[in-house]
């Protein structure tokens, strides 16, 4: 028996491995040092894997007992440092050390060190004719390969296998060197001596899957303990592969909002909460650049494809200074590396939408590209339906991204991106007189970055970054019947960014950040316009806004020694807004309103109307209680110049972004948290209890019954308030096995105060009450079951308690019309939240030969069909209030009422 | 199977969002006092409804609330007493009350367990007229009486131009009404004698525009002129559904009426159509427009969170008392129009300015008897004779 591969499997199970160890090669192969078989065994009995290598590749190195006490991580880190070694894993279950590394070994022959000697060595005769005879087997199963061939390399003889796998050669004794192939299986390369008549069997094994994307994330969602930060989340790319199923397939934004602290107001709704923040203050990243409208279909999909993204990070506290503009948290979104070494396009079809991408070096082996698109087939689907109506209407979506990465030189990196998103939804009237489509939503997001990185020295880079974003709004109303009346209003953000950036390490454990940054923004809040020749709409156009942000900052990240570490930052913001602006001057001793105004002030192109600046410290502590526990704080203070005006219950296209101006300061976040982290059972487990409490301060709000379309006086329509966030994250998760997945557990409030002089500008009168985003209960289970290397089972339930909502009490007449008169903002609740999701993979095949890949997920969103309340509206039931007195009926609006069921087909190739 | 059944198997499920009837459990048991009061600039107009708020939920109807002390006072100190003409329904007295442009009002409310209520002062602003009203060709869609499914219905849309004369800073509310006009002639069955045959001269009033009609609408950020701003729409059927009366021989009267026959289909006669315009000021018309923001928002998403619309009355007795409604005080233009389908010159429908003399009921009848000695007597005052459709 040649030193093969041998395999062990020591059955299944959960098997994350935390633990933390030190690796020592040794010389000395006995005593108190593990063999590699030995720690194999181990590994695989303590974590319930199976591990595959060649006995040959770990040749006669031994490995300290201390190695079990480390991290799995770091252990196969140490190993692929010291022994060139790597690690694929590709179902969690299975580990696979190969030699090579980062990439599996290359395929083709691999030889097999040192000659096999078959037959009597002492009865060796030069001239007699030797038989060599065996069984050739598949290496994973043991079942015979039929038509497997062995050649005898220099001599060019050899034989094939039979039915039951056996062969036979006759050879003369001497050193032969034979190649033993197999359709679709590697091919050994085995040297033998021959020196009599003998048996020797081989075992193939099927070839497998470059996995070189697969690696075992170092920064572990939720869960460092050894890490400094508190409340991020991160996702590589096999977390990402292994996320819940929604719509249209996996979606990031959209699973994220499961992880504890980030919710969303349900299946619809653009952006998401987290910790009690409203969605204006997420800053969501693209290749450094902020995306504005992160949704597809008004909120069912996330604009950004899974497709093509590399690294997902999201965080909620302890953000570092090199971030800011947002008070409430910052996900940072990664494409592709652009760093291909061959051509690969990846993919996916589902039933609503399908994408491609397509990541390429290009000529000259210094540059590579990564485009990907995905777009719907809603409105084919909806034009292809006999329906007047619906053949006249659209919904559909779109978006593309570009990324080229040059390396003109060894210290040098360029990267280009670009991004562009766009929906449109118009629904037609039914008017059967040559009406047209009737409301016609269309919004878009065009992204764009340079980023140059550039390494000075060793512990010295440097990396500046210049983008732009543009999102834009647009709605019409059209009747042709009434065409005079027909209009469209369209409103605009353009932002404008550039930063600067050094990063400098000084020691090994000591490692500075700083850098400048500056934005423009330009507002348009609202341009209205008839559509037809014929229309009486007068134009109507908002003053634009413009203003500048600056900030500076520094970040000190130290290892004071093996149990702390420190993250000490400080940006400092400046903020001014430009003209052309007219600035109303209200009545002194009224509530501000429209009628209130008294003067106003007019402000010349690029002139300074005012200007707010702020410190912002940062503070990140960990301290590492023992090996795999730690506690950690932090502390930020960030600065928002601009917010999102909505008085919709969700987050709506039809939102207006607005500036800080002199009546409406910038909001400020402080926010403290604290976090106990512990990897339970040699990190079978990783779990963590986060606290935190969230002060907000001039947040804003609406007054009742404001508009916030095409209002110029919305400033007077608005009101401060107070905000504190509170509340305990609790999250459990398991990493590897058969069964992964995590489960969190949020307890929190989110509550909001005005503090207003007038009762013009107080709501539920200065009392306390729930924002939007409170939910105290909230409860995620996610669980992937992997029944074998490619088939897999996933389920997630989702409980949360039901939204606050203004509910209507009671009802009186005025003139002949019946007014509803409701309660108190927010002090009533949607029925409780819950949803089952379960999904069936049949993963990738790992078989080498395949050009095409492919995955196939069968989802099942909504099992049981519950109705969740997405909104409650009411409606009367009489149609006329000449009828005398009208009844109403309360009606509970839900989008996912039925389980849906998705087929979602990703390929590779 | 078919391609459409494949496509709308794959649409069904992302066309789930529907909704179901909910039960709202709120807090509804708090007794509190509503008014909806109007004074304008015309004679005997003075009007003050007094209830409680019924449970949103509920199928109550108005809950009056009676033996309260009603009075409005001007800036200049003159005080005005409204008396209660029915259950909770306070008027002035005729002749003694009349808005005066340019002044403020402010009503002021005891109730009959001691609570004192206040408005704020109401400026009446001086009244408007339109500067055109007219007629325009124009569809509609709505839902068929029978099947309940939407068939567009041909017909006018009436439409007005004004704001020459408007001031700064004011609103206008539209109010309509429809008459429409029908008559036949039965003979008691007793008597044959053609002499004394009787002529019944019905009419019927619908609210064609049962919307609250503000103009400056959302896109309208400054006050101007407003052209073509759509009043109502009236169809142009030529029958419709109304009630038939017939003679009550039990009454002395002869021309007592029984509802005999319940409703039949009638000949649209004529059809006048009654316009106000009212001049509202500031607080007036916001509270309106949020009312108009309340009955528009339902049953949409991305819809305003709903709000409480903010009224105008406080009780001065307990500041912590929960007061709803408003006290208005707005100028009104009236005018009245008969409206005339299928101009032969462009077959575009016109209006003919006819005065305005409203019906003494919404709903009703006169009987004229022909040949006798009150001949003529007995039809209604604001019926219209002479105009063909």
């Amino acid at each position: 028996m040649p030193a093969g591969l041998t395999k062990k499997i020591l059955g299944t199970g959960f098997a994350m491995i935390l633990s933390c160890l030190v690796l020592f090669p040794q010389q000395d192969g006995t005593g108190k040092f593990l063999s590699a078989e030995q720690l194999a065994d181990t590994l695989q009995k303590r974590y319930q894997i199976s591990i595959f290598y060649k006995s040959g590749w770990l040749g006669d190195k031994t490995f300290d007992p201390s190695i079990l006490k480390l991290p799995f991580e770091e252990m196969i880190r140490r190993v692929e440092a010291v022994a060139g070694m790597s690690l694929v894993s590709p179902d969690s279950v299975s580990y696979i050390f190969i030699p090579v590394s980062p990439v599996m070994a290359p395929q083709g022959e691999q030889e097999v060190s040192g000659p096999v000697v078959v037959g009597d060595k002492n009865s060796s005769s030069k001239n007699a004719v030797s038989v060599l005879s065996g069984k050739i087997l598949n290496g994973i199963s043991g079942a015979p390969l039929s038509g497997a061939y062995i050649i005898a390399g220099k001599q060019n003889f050899g034989a094939h296998s039979d039915d039951k796998g056996n062969y036979s050669i006759e050879a003369k004794p001497g050193d032969y060197t034979l190649r033993i192939s197999f359709l679709g299986f590697e091919e050994q390369v085995v040297k033998i001596r021959l020196t009599g008549s003998g048996s020797l069997d081989f075992k193939l094994y099927e070839k497998a899957v470059r996995l070189p994307e697969v690696r075992i994330p170092s920064d572990r969602a939720g869960s460092d303990a050894a890490g400094i930060s508190t409340g991020m989340i991160k996702l590589g790319l096999k977390d990402i592969r292994e996320l819940p199923v929604s719509l249209a397939g996996i979606d990031i934004i959209k699973s994220l909002t499961m992880r504890p602290g980030v919710q969303t107001v349900g299946e619809f709704g653009s952006g998401f909460n987290v910790r009690g923040g409203s969605a204006d203050q997420n800053l969501i990243l693209l290749e450094d650049v902020p995306l504005f409208n992160s949704s597809h279909l008004f909120g069912l999909i996330s604009a950004v494809s899974s497709v093509g993204i590399s690294d997902v990070r999201l965080l909620k506290a302890g953000i570092p200074a090199n971030y800011g503009e947002r008070a409430s948290s910052v996900m940072d979104i990664r494409m592709g590396t652009g760093e291909a070494d061959k051509t690969k396009v990846t993919g996916d079809i589902g039933l609503i939408n399908s994408s491609l991408c397509l990541e390429t070096p290009l000529p000259g082996k210094h540059a590579s590209l990564l485009i990907g698109a995905r777009g719907s087939y809603t409105n084919w689907l909806l034009h292809s339906i006999d329906n007047i109506d619906l053949m006249n209407s659209s919904a559909y979506f779109y978006d593309a991204n570009a990324m080229i990465s040059l390396n003109p030189g060894s210290r040098d990196k360029l990267t280009i991106f670009g991004y562009i998103s766009f929906d449109r939804f118009a629904h037609a009237g039914s008017n059967n007189a040559g009406a047209g489509i009737n409301t016609d939503y269309q919004y878009m997001n065009l992204l764009g970055s340079v980023r140059w990185k550039h390494t000075f020295r060793d512990n010295l880079t440097f990396d500046a970054v210049a983008g732009i974003s543009n999102y834009r709004f647009r709605v019409s109303e059209s009747d042709t019947s009434r065409q005079w009346e027909a209009y469209r209003i369209n409103s605009s953000i353009l932002y404008r960014n550039a930063r600067w950036n050094f990063s400098w390490r000084p020691a090994g454990n000591h490692r500075i950040d700083f850098g400048i940054a500056g934005i423009l923004y330009d507002i348009n809040p609202g341009r209205l316009a008839g559509l037809y020749q014929e229309s009486v709409i007068r134009k109507v156009q908002l003053n634009p806004e413009r203003a500048v942000e600056s900030a500076v900052y520094i970040t000190d990240k130290l290892e004071v020694n093996s149990l702390i570490s420190v993250e000490l930052g400080m940006r400092y913001t400046l903020y001014c807004l430009l003209g052309p602006s007219k600035v109303n001057v209200y009545e002194t001793g009224v509530s501000r309103t429209p009628g209130s105004i008294t003067d106003s002030v007019m402000y010349g192109r690029n002139r300074p109307v005012c200007s707010y600046s702020g410190l912002e410290p940062r503070l990140s502590v960990r301290f590492l209680i023992s090996s795999g526990k730690s506690l950690k704080i932090s502390y930020n203070r960030i600065h928002q110049y601009v917010n999102l005006i909505s008085n919709t219950a969700v987050p709506a296209p039809t939102d207006v972004w607005k500036l800080s101006s002199p009546g409406l300061r910038p909001l400020t976040s402080d926010q403290v948290a604290a976090g106990f982290y512990w990897d339970i059972n040699d990190g079978a487990f990783e779990t963590s209890a986060e606290l935190y409490y969230k002060k907000l301060t001039n947040g804003i709000d609406y007054k009742n019954g404001t508009q916030i379309l095409l209002n110029p006086y919305l400033e007077a329509d608005l009101v401060n308030l107070k905000g504190r966030n509170y509340g305990l994250e609790l999250n459990v998760k398991k990493n590897s096995g058969r069964l992964t997945g995590w489960a969190g557990l949020t307890l929190a409030r989110s509550v909001e105060q005005t503090k207003g002089r007038f009762p013009e500008d107080r709501i539920n009168n200065d009392h306390p009450f729930s924002s939007d985003s409170d939910r105290p209960v909230s409860l995620v289970i996610n669980a992937n079951y992997h029944s074998s290397r490619r088939w897999r089972f996933g389920g997630t339930l989702n409980y949360s308690t039901g939204r606050p909502v203004t509910l209507p009490e009671l009802k009186f007449d005025h003139q002949g019309y019946q007014v509803v008169y409701f309660s108190n903002r927010n002090k009533y609740r949607l029925p409780d939240y819950h949803r089952l999701d379960l999904s069936l993979t049949l993963d990738e095949s790992l078989v080498l030969r395949k050009k095409i890949k492919g995955r196939w997920t069968l989802s099942v969103i909504n099992v049981y069909g519950r109705k969740n309340a997405y909104s409650v509206f009411y409606r009367k039931e009489a149609d006329s209030v000449s009828s005398g007195e009208s009844s109403y009926g309360t009606y509970m609006l839900y989008i996912i009422g039925r389980p849906f069921p998705t087929l979602t087909y990703n390929f590779s190739f | 199977m078919k391609r459409p059944v494949i496509i709308i198997s794959i649409l069904i499920p992302l066309a789930t969002a529907c909704y179901k009837p909910y039960e709202v459990k709120v807090a509804t048991g708090e007794k509190v006092l509503v008014v909806d009061g109007l004074v304008t600039d015309q004679a005997d107009t003075g009007v003050v409804v007094l209830s409680f708020a019924r449970p949103f939920n509920s199928n109550e109807s108005n809950i009056p609330v009676s033996g309260a002390s009603v009075y409005v006072t001007d800036t200049l100190g003159n005080s005005f007493i409204f008396r209660e003409a029915g259950e909770g329904d306070y008027r002035s007295a005729p002749l003694e009350f009349k808005g005066i442009p340019g002044r403020s009002y402010t009503l002021h409310i005891i109730t009959p367990d001691g609570d004192e209520y206040e408005s704020d002062p109401q400026k009446l602003l001086p009244g408007t007229s339109p500067d055109s009203i007219y007629a325009e060709f124009s569809t509609q869609e709505e839902p068929d009486e029978l099947t309940g499914q939407r068939v567009t219905t041909l017909g006018a849309a009436v439409l007005a131009d004004l704001g020459s004369s408007a001031g700064d800073r004011a609103g206008f509310r539209f109010a309509s009404k429809l008459v429409r006009q029908y008559s036949y002639s039965l003979y008691p069955r007793l008597n044959f004698n053609t002499n004394l045959a009787f002529d019944f001269y019905c009419w019927q009033t619908i609210i064609p525009n049962p919307d609250i009609n503000l103009t400056n609408e959302i896109y309208s950020v400054n006050p101007s002129p407003v052209k073509k701003h759509p009043v109502c729409f009236l169809d142009d059927d030529v029958y419709f559904n109304a009630l038939m009366y017939g003679l009550d021989m039990n009454m002395a009267d002869t021309t007592a009426i029984k509802i005999s026959f319940g409703k039949q289909r009638f000949y649209i006669e004529r059809r006048i159509l009654y316009l106000n315009l009212y001049t509202l000021n500031n607080e007036t018309y916001a509270y309106y427009k949020e009312m108009d923001d309340q009955m528009q928002s339902r049953d949409r998403l991305f819809d305003p969170v709903a709000a409480r619309i903010k009224g105008n009355i406080r009780c001065i007795s307990d500041p912590g008392k929960k007061a709803l409604g408003f006290f208005e005080a707005s100028s009104v233009s009236n005018s009245a129009y008969v409206v005339v389908f299928g101009d032969p010159d462009n077959s575009q429908p016109i209006l003919i300015r006819t005065p305005y003399i409203l019906p003494p009921e919404p709903t009703g009848c006169r009987i004229n008897r022909f040949g006798s000695p009150h001949q003529g007597h007995n039809i209604p005052a604001f019926w219209i004779f002479g105009i063909s459709q």
